[in-house]
């Protein structure tokens, strides 16, 4: 299974900003509805495929992006979990 | 028609503006950051990407320090009344507009600030008197940076270095520089904008940058689409000042403006701004009976001339105008303190003639052309 996580934002600035970054750097993301299992804080979210947690933290380091929250997406039997990350 | 009112706004607009509202009417349509849909989506672009646009005009990477507004007015009522606290001393131009003086007056009057302004001598700023006030008797500075009246650019850049030597912050009031004198966002506390005048962008758009060291009480609060959990107005910029659904056709028509005016190059608006505005006003000192009241000297002019003359009221003057089928404003310009310094006030003000970019040398011929007629 490819790896997955989710990010999420306070604010659709910052979201649109880490979706500009996110663009230009050729990453596989998609725009999606934040799960409301994990967050009601923004709208949007970005579900990141292919990238560790430490890749992703480290890339948003480097490119002063702001974000609230990633999260490891674990499935399981029953469908998915997010895994919040430190 | 030949429009020569573009300090009140910019007719017409920049090229591709009238197309960018009409397809987001058209074809996009949603509401932005509520939700996550397609076009909601190409929503939430628009305003990031014109955030961005405004940031690069500005010479700043913080885009989320700038809020949109419906108005600079809105934009300066925010920041006036987001900023100030009770005891307050605020020194202003005596060249504001009522953007600034009603809501400072507003808080005068409610007992809560005092306030105060600095000298202005036939466009030379008194600097000791400026130093004197901004070291004992001053705790936030607001200014415009070009008077809506006559054009005359204030020393805004040095005045804000001067205000800051002292530790006082700066507002600055760009409606009349944005888009065509150099403003860089670093040397500002908060600067206010319209879209709808240098940006040629339509009315309804304006907006303000904030300084990362300023946190703004919000004057209006509400749904931002963020932190929808609490109750409480959230502090992230830009949404702590942008509550409510915000104006997309018209900041989808500022993001088309913008690109024209970063392509075009403020320098070159400026520069032929400044050529129909000094072409306008030397003719104007030769036609017998007419007074400028404009500084002439292209340094010190932001594009907008007024005048009066022996033989008409400003009235008249506009009346001929209009059946002449020429836009102008006369009258007081909603900046009485501008007319008092300028002596204007008593007699009812000046007509104002306001060129833009997209005026041409011709119809400046035939103002002046119209005006010679009247004076014969």
């Amino acid at each position: 299974m490819i790896l997955q996580a989710v990010l999420t934002f306070h604010s659709t600035h910052s979201a649109m900003a880490a979706e500009d970054t996110f663009k230009q750097l050729k990453l596989d993301f998609e725009l999606i509805p934040t799960p409301r299992q994990i967050s009601a804080e923004c709208g949007f979210a970005l579900l990141l495929r292919g990238l560790e947690i430490a890749e992703i933290s480290l890339i948003c380091q480097q490119n002063q992006i702001k974000y609230d929250s990633i999260y490891k997406i674990k499935f399981t039997d029953g469908g998915k979990e997010y895994e919040k990350s430190d | 028609m030949i429009y020569l009112d573009n300090a009140a706004t910019s007719f017409p607009k920049a090229p591709g503006v009238v197309d960018a509202v009409c397809r987001f009417l058209n074809e996009i349509g949603a509401n932005a950051g509520r939700s996550s849909y397609s076009t909601a989506r190409d929503s939430a672009r628009i305003i990031y990407q014109t955030r961005s646009l405004m940031a690069k005009l500005l010479h700043t990477d913080s885009s989320e320090r700038i809020c949109f507004t419906m108005n600079t007015t809105q934009a300066l009522n925010i920041a006036i009344k987001g900023l100030v606290k009770p005891g307050y001393k605020v020194l202003t131009s005596p060249y504001e507009h009522n953007s600034v003086m009603r809501p400072l007056r507003q808080l005068e009057s409610k007992g809560l600030i005092s306030l105060n302004s600095f000298l202005i001598n036939q466009y030379e700023t008194d600097w000791q008197y400026l130093e004197t006030q901004l070291d004992q008797n001053t705790d936030l500075l607001v200014l415009n940076a070009a008077s809506n009246v006559n054009g005359f650019i204030l020393p805004y850049q040095k005045i804000a270095q001067i205000a800051h030597n002292y530790n006082v912050p700066v507002i600055l009031d760009a409606a009349q520089a944005i888009g065509s004198l150099p403003i860089n966002a670093a040397d500002y506390d908060i600067i206010c904008f319209p879209g709808h005048k240098g940006l040629l962008a339509p009315m309804g758009t304006g907006g303000l940058y904030v300084s990362q060291a300023l946190e703004l009480e919000p004057l209006i609060t509400g749904g931002t689409g963020s932190r929808s959990s609490s109750e409480y107005q959230p502090f992230e910029m830009p949404d702590r000042l942008e509550s409510g659904t915000p104006n997309l056709p018209g900041i989808a028509g500022l993001r088309a403006s913008l690109k024209f005016i970063l392509n075009a190059g403020i320098d070159n608006i400026a520069a032929q701004k400044r050529k129909l505005t000094m072409q306008l006003m030397q003719q104007l000192t030769e036609i017998e009976g007419i007074t400028l009241h404009s500084p002439i000297q292209p340094e010190l002019q932001a594009g907008v001339v007024s005048f009066t003359s022996a033989r008409y009221s400003v009235s008249e003057l506009a009346w001929e105008f209009d059946k002449a089928d020429i836009a102008c404003r006369m009258g007081l310009h909603c900046a009485p303190c501008a007319h008092k310094q300028l002596g204007t006030f008593s007699r009812g003000g000046t007509l104002r003639l306001s060129p833009g970019y997209f005026n041409t040398s011709v119809e400046i011929d035939q103002v002046i052309e119209l005006l010679r007629e009247l004076h014969k």
